[in-house]
């Protein structure tokens, strides 16, 4: 069988399993929203994953994960679902079949001045970037850009970039309680290319806020999407660089100046392709399922 | 100089500062509060350029100056209540972030260069670690340990139990250091090891760890502690894990002995 773990209250579990299904391949599901019905066991070599329609006997071929963000400080919630994502994760680490993606490997974007660190090594160019609790340093950094910053977490907690204006100078103040990202502001179209084993779907996006995400997230803005292209070079680096991180799947994001200059900015392990493939109609999910199904392993030590 | 962050009551930290005394080399230290609250920081990137630096007691140190640091944090950290707790939340994760992009861009050796899973608290990282050690050095992962798993929520820095059946062993700045207890075979065995010790600390950036080995039904490795706590530790075996430790730091300089 296939395994999905993952949340039901995710946009990209229910269109995983739509799609499962039509491939009529059998599949397990581990909803991390409902932690306290599933039980992970080790018997000998074999993790045996038991609870709702798991019985810890169906062989796992392939996995794949999307952890669940408990969206809640509620400690009823959130205890029992990082339980059992600990409980997954260790038995991710000694699955012996294929995992999109193991959760020890995708780290990088934990920290996004590190991951562009890991992008310019493979020859992506990189916006210039600040990362700092110094107020002064950040207007420095402002005025060399000449006034043209953007600013965002430096983490993978969800935030959104924002354009630096007049208002913001006034919160500088307030750097040194928490660091801050600056970037320069590369106008332009957005990219995003996803990586499914050898195979890449290239997004083009355009919206009215810098940060697109804003646009459709918060501001429920249209925002335009299609299917594009993008030189073999870039591809090649986006499939290299996914695969030297350990993983099957990635986003990453591009921001393609009016010269033509084509910055990277992060890389996803974990992207929520039905936002882009349900604009874009390209057949992310269905790749993503292929790759799943297709894949051969000799022996399995994960049940379900 | 050299740079070390962590608590002060460290017993390791007190005998580098020592060393380093003895030496007459510079040494700085910050808490680890200090370090996530008020040390100031830039760290600038761009395509071909990474440059940054630290703000130490006044002064500004690039962080191409350092030349080695030594992480002694117990991620005791948090950030004040007087953050809601939504912001707190976020306030620690945007620290932890930077401070690791940062550390990371520098070049100058640092005991430990923790992954990200150290820093995430991730459960799988302590076994992932011990997988890939025991890979490295050809011997199993002891059977009874498959199930071991860090108590609690989160994995904290442990000491050396005591067990008839476990021999522990040091590894510091390439050198290997028997604990008490640890036989003269299983010494020799891994002295043997130099190079898979060497590939293994330079893939995971742990440069001092403990490991822990099972002999009830053949030698395996038991867990592997990237933060061993030496409070109870013979004097003679800490002042030589913190030689080694500041000799892999400054190769060219002699410690005192």
């Amino acid at each position: 069988v296939i395994l999905l773990l993952g949340s039901s209250s995710d946009h990209v579990f229910p269109r995983l399993l739509a799609e499962l299904g039509r491939s009529g391949h059998s599949f397990a599901v581990v909803d991390e929203d409902h932690a306290a019905r599933y039980r992970i066991d080790r018997d000998g070599d074999a993790w045996r994953i038991r609870g709702d329609r798991c019985d810890g006997t169906r062989p796992v071929k392939a996995i794949f994960v999307r952890h669940a963000v408990a969206r809640t400080l509620d400690p009823d919630v959130i205890v029992p679902m990082s339980a059992l994502q600990a409980d997954l994760n260790r038995m991710l680490l000694f699955a012996s079949c294929s995992v999109i993606n193991r959760p020890s490997k995708a780290f990088s974007n934990y920290s996004k001045a590190y991951q562009l660190g890991l992008l310019a090594a493979v020859g992506f160019d990189v916006p210039r970037t600040l990362v700092t609790n110094i107020p002064e340093e950040a207007l420095r950094f402002h005025e060399e850009c000449e006034g043209r910053t953007i600013f965002k977490g430096a983490s993978n907690v969800m935030s959104f970039a924002q354009v630096w204006k007049a208002e913001h100078f006034e919160r500088v103040r307030l750097l040194p309680s928490c660091p801050t990202q600056f970037q320069e502001f590369v106008a332009g179209a957005d990219y995003r290319v996803h990586i499914v084993g050898e195979e890449a779907f290239v997004t083009r996006l355009e919206a009215s806020n810098e940060d697109y995400r804003r646009s459709a997230l918060a501001d429920g803005e249209q925002i335009k999407a299609e299917p594009a292209e993008l030189p073999y070079e870039v591809i090649e680096r986006c499939i290299r660089l996914t695969h030297q991180l350990g993983l099957i799947v990635g986003g990453i994001d591009f921001k393609e100046a009016a010269d033509g200059r084509l910055v990277a900015l992060e890389l996803n392990p974990y992207p929520q392709f039905t936002f882009y493939e349900g604009r874009s109609g390209q057949r992310i999910t269905q790749a993503i399922v292929a790759h799943l199904v297709s894949t051969e392993v000799a022996r399995t030590n994960v049940l379900a | 100089m050299i740079l070390s962050c962590g608590t002060t009551n460290d017993r390791l930290l007190r005998e580098l500062w020592t060393l380093s005394g003895e030496a007459a080399w510079s040494i700085e230290h910050m808490e680890e509060r200090e370090l996530f609250e008020s040390c100031a920081f830039a760290l600038e990137r761009s395509a071909n350029r990474t440059r940054g630096f630290l703000v130490v007691r006044g002064r500004r140190f690039d962080l191409r100056k350092f030349e080695g640091v030594i992480l002694r944090l117990r991620q005791a950290w948090w950030p004040s209540d007087e953050f809601d707790l939504q912001d707190q939340v976020f306030v620690y994760h945007e620290t932890m972030a930077s401070w690791f992009a940062l550390l990371d861009s520098m070049k100058c050796p640092i005991v430990n260069r923790f992954g990200l899973g150290w820093w995430l608290h991730d459960l799988a990282y302590p076994l992932e670690l011990r997988t890939r050690l025991a890979h490295a050095v050809a011997l199993p992962v002891s059977p009874a340990a498959t199930d071991y798993v860090p108590q609690g929520e989160r994995h904290w820095p442990t000491a050396r139990g005591a067990s008839d059946d476990v021999e522990s062993i040091y590894r510091a700045g390439g050198r290997l250091l028997p604990a008490p207890g640890c036989g003269r075979d299983l010494l020799a065995r891994l002295s043997k090891c130099g190079d898979a010790f060497s590939a293994w600390e330079e893939e995971t950036g742990i440069y001092l760890s403990r490991i822990d080995f099972d002999r009830a039904g053949g030698l395996c490795v038991k867990a592997v502690e990237a933060f061993p706590l030496l409070e109870e530790e013979p004097d003679d075996l800490v002042s030589g894990i913190a030689r080694a430790l500041l000799q892999a730091i400054r190769p060219r300089r002699e410690v005192g002995a």
